[in-house]
């Protein structure tokens, strides 16, 4: 896990490095910590992250414009500020936690839990997606999302009018970002399960899942019979 | 003419005109269409004069005229006849100069004198004698007519059939022996005197004292009983006995309320009409509560008129500086020659010119008032309406000012308070919304330090430091405290000392330090009166700001307040060095290669957020109009400059 803190409180970074340690222990890749966001984008430069620890004033139009280019990235984004009347903004855009200050170093640790442990999910309420698009920061509204498909170290977003939309964050990330009514049916796919208009388990052992709009996607071995069930 | 019918001349142009003693072409001129009226007004009964005349030179007994009193006299002193019993009948009066007491006798013959009007005689030459004659119907038909009124200022002897009912006061040949009797005097005809028929009646009189300067003067004579004589009276006096109480009670009122609520020049002016309107009503109803000598009704008509003139102008006033109309200083002064023209072209004699005034300036009233609602100010329409219908009611009748005056001035009156009101209670809701606003400028200061980011940041900050460095963690707290005293103790001021505003930016700078680990100081250059009165938070704020978008330079974060004096004015500079931090540069997220928007270049007034709005808002609130705030980037940092004009309040060091 390599984390970065930006943080202009220098004993708020501090207690934030230390619970960081703590908590992950040697799980901790790497923790590196900037008080101003021109810092941030040099370590960034010099390597990639897992996480983000944001101290973000969303007040304004700057402080929007940074959390949607924050979650439009590949990494995991929590926020940790003391303006707690932001943080159902931040989760609709898709922050995976909101910590408010002054915190306890147990909150930060379920903060981090949703970010580390396989099944780990935000609270489920992110109503966009933000995803990037000719250099700019384009808003995709969760609803309007049929299926995600993994690609490698990408997602792609397949809408329902048959847009598709490429997003920094790979699938796992994504899915963790996805409201309860999404699945996981292969490991490079996950669906909106009211989408799903029936299961299909043909010969050679191909298992597929037919949505309304008469898509065929494949679903995974191991899931078929779970989901046959969830399918009643 | 005056209501009475008293005393009064004809206007110019008419045969009594004799002794005026300034008769030009251009007076008459410009008198020509009243004169119009006038003479319109008693065409008729001149033509019935003339008729008589004529019938005066055929040897026979000339045949009498046989009118209702009513019929008699001019128009408007005519209310007074229109009550008499229809029954009675008034002959055309005949007058012959000189002095003979078997002239009262009713079998005496008057038919080679010189019929007349009894309002129209001439005044200041010896005895006169007026004898005319009443006809009184069957009886049974209502109480018998058994008394007299007789309005006049002359002196006079009153027979009834050669029997002498009374006198007011004393006729005679010369002023010296002439005693003047009342403006209002009753007689009663004895019963065995009013039976039905003819009757005659018989005044000897003399006007050396009548004080009116015209050259005739004359007698309203009414005959009936005299139950009906005192009501007529008592109603004549019912008007006036309640407009003075009335407008007494306004101006009154209007004076308490400038002297006590509010200074300001209408209520002067409106307790001025109120006080100039009773003075008037009261002189009215005086009259007819309390007989006063006929040589004192001249002056007096003369204050009444004075009165209703004085009226018009304080009308005008009003709605000049009511609605504040441009240059209103001037146009005052420039309406008094005007006033003094209309004065003057007035018919001469006749106590008009306050009318005349009053009607001009009613017309001034209206026009502004005009402009006022054209130019959409509050409460205009209420004054429009309420001067153009007394504009209206003085137009029907022009010339009775004090039976009526009252009637036709109210619309105007009740206009110009319901003008007053609309404005009072628009001020009301503006000082209303100015303390909402104080008390708005006051939580702002307070959530602006209780703000989630200042003090969570600072708690978090405290939570770190006890774990870490508990010592630390205490002088942290001891300084939060401080700030928060001082900010209990200012904010519910409107203006602090800037020694308190210092106070209050060193313990946040405190706090600060402890919180970015970097040195902050505020420095005071020698220029600074720490008595000088500023709103709490105003440097506060600056510092703030400062903190923010200013990135400490070498570990040190430094504020400067410099003051600069001139006449009347204090100059606040106010420097926060360091460097601008990247979120003023570039409102990007660099970092994360995504090339948002470009933003287009904000005006300063919507990047100075909600800091610099309190401040604005504070220094309006407190120096309403005679602040300036700019702010620039210079070498260094980012000055902040406030000028404040006028400044003579000093608060306590």
């Amino acid at each position: 896990m390599r984390v970065l803190i930006v943080e202009d409180e220098p004993l708020i970074a501090q207690r934030l490095e230390r619970f960081c340690r703590e908590i992950l222990g040697e799980k901790l890749e790497s923790i590196r910590g900037a008080t101003l966001l021109s810092e941030a984008s040099a370590r960034l430069d010099e390597s990639p992250i897992d996480l983000l620890l944001l101290d973000l004033n969303l007040h304004g139009r700057d402080g929007m414009e940074l959390l949607q280019a924050s979650v439009a990235g590949s990494f995991h984004t929590v926020i940790v500020s003391a303006n707690t009347e932001q943080a159902l903004r931040a989760f609709e855009f898709g922050v995976m936690d909101f910590v408010p200050k002054p915190f306890s170093k147990e909150r930060l640790a379920s903060a981090l839990a949703r970010v580390t442990e396989r099944d780990g999910r935000a609270a489920g309420a992110a109503k966009f997606l933000a995803v990037k698009k000719y250099g700019k920061v384009e808003l995709v509204e969760i609803d309007r999302v049929l299926y995600v498909e993994g690609a490698g170290a990408y997602a792609e977003l397949v809408l329902a009018d048959g847009r598709r939309e490429l997003h920094d964050k790979t699938l796992e990330k994504l899915h963790a970002l996805l409201p309860p009514g999404f699945e996981r049916i292969h490991k490079s796919f996950v669906v909106r399960w009211s989408a799903v208009k029936a299961l299909h388990a043909s010969e050679g052992s191909r298992h597929e899942a037919e949505l309304r709009n008469g898509t065929r996607l494949p679903v995974g071995r191991t899931r078929y019979k779970e989901l046959r069930e969830k399918f009643g | 003419m005056n209501g009475s019918g008293i005393a009064w001349t004809r206007a110019a142009g008419g045969g009594t005109l004799g002794g005026v003693p300034r008769v030009d072409l251009l007076r008459l001129l410009a008198l020509a269409a009243l004169s119009a009226l006038v003479a319109g007004d008693s065409a008729g009964s001149e033509a019935g004069a003339r008729a008589a005349v004529a019938s005066e030179v055929s040897p026979a007994r000339s045949p009498r005229i046989w009118k209702r009193p009513v019929e008699w006299y001019p128009g408007y002193i005519r209310r007074w006849f229109s009550a008499l019993p229809p029954r009675l009948q008034y002959s055309e009066s005949r007058f012959h100069h000189g002095d003979d007491e078997r002239w009262a006798q009713p079998g005496w013959n008057d038919d080679q004198w010189a019929v007349v009007e009894p309002w129209d005689l001439p005044a200041r030459a010896g005895i006169d004698w007026l004898r005319f004659r009443v006809r009184m119907g069957a009886k049974g038909s209502g109480p018998p007519p058994g008394g007299i009124m007789i309005s006049t200022v002359r002196a006079y002897e009153l027979f009834w059939d050669g029997v002498q009912l009374g006198r007011s006061g004393v006729p005679a040949n010369s002023a010296a022996a002439e005693v003047p009797g009342q403006v209002d005097d009753w007689f009663s005809v004895p019963a065995s005197l009013c039976g039905p028929g003819e009757h005659v009646v018989a005044i000897r009189t003399s006007s050396y004292r009548c004080g009116f300067p015209a050259a005739t003067s004359g007698l309203r004579i009414l005959v009936d009983d005299p139950a009906t004589l005192r009501s007529m009276v008592l109603r004549e006096a019912f008007l006036p006995t309640v407009a003075a109480g009335a407008l007494f009670m306004i101006g009154l009122a209007s004076l308490i309320m400038w002297s006590l609520a509010a200074r300001r020049a209408t209520l002067l002016l409106l307790g001025g009409l109120g006080l100039a309107g009773a003075t008037m009503q009261v002189l009215q109803a005086f009259r007819w509560f309390f007989v006063y000598p006929a040589d004192w009704h001249y002056p007096v008509l003369v204050v009444m008129t004075s009165l209703v003139g004085l009226q018009g102008i304080l009308t005008v006033a009003f709605v000049l500086v009511h609605f504040q109309a441009p240059r209103r200083g001037w146009l005052l002064v420039g309406l008094a020659p005007v006033f003094a023209l209309v004065a003057w072209l007035s018919p001469e004699r006749q106590n008009l010119e306050g009318v005349r005034i009053f009607a001009v300036a009613l017309g001034g009233s209206l026009v502004c008032a005009g402009w006022a609602a054209w130019r959409r100010r509050r409460g205009a329409w209420p004054a429009v309406v309420g001067v153009a219908v007394s504009t209206v009611l003085l137009a029907f009748e022009a010339e009775d000012y004090r039976a009526s005056f009252f009637l036709k001035f109210l619309p105007a009156f009740v206009g110009m308070i319901a003008s007053l009101a609309v404005q009072l209670h628009d001020e009301r809701k503006h000082a209303l919304a100015v303390r909402l606003a104080a008390s708005r400028l006051e939580l702002e200061l307070l959530k602006k330090n209780v703000q989630p980011h200042f003090l969570l940041n600072t708690l978090a900050t405290i939570i770190e430091m006890i774990e870490q460095e508990p010592k630390l963690a205490v002088g942290l707290i001891e300084e939060l405290a401080h700030e928060f005293r001082i900010l209990a103790r200012v904010a519910g001021e409107k203006l602090i000392p800037l020694g308190h505003e210092l106070e209050l930016c060193r313990a946040h700078l405190a706090i600060m330090s402890l919180r970015k680990r970097v040195r902050c100081s505020l420095e005071v250059a020698p220029g600074i009166d720490e008595r000088d009165l500023v709103p709490p938070a105003l440097f506060h704020t600056l510092i703030e700001n400062g903190l923010t978008h200013l990135l400490p330079r070498d570990g040190v974060q430094r504020f400067e307040l410099g003051a600069a004096r001139k006449a009347g004015r204090v100059c606040y500079m106010f420097l926060a060095f360091g460097d601008p931090s990247d979120r003023e540069r570039e409102p990007t997220f660099a970092p994360l290669n995504v090339t948002l928007p470009p933003v287009p270049a904000k005006p300063a007034a919507s990047r100075e957020g909600t800091g610099l709005r309190y401040i604005k808002a504070r220094l309006e609130e407190s120096f309403p109009g005679r602040w300036s705030l700019a702010g620039e980037m210079v070498a260094g940092g980012w000055q902040t400059v406030i000028e404040v004009k006028n400044r003579t309040e000093r608060g306590n060091p």
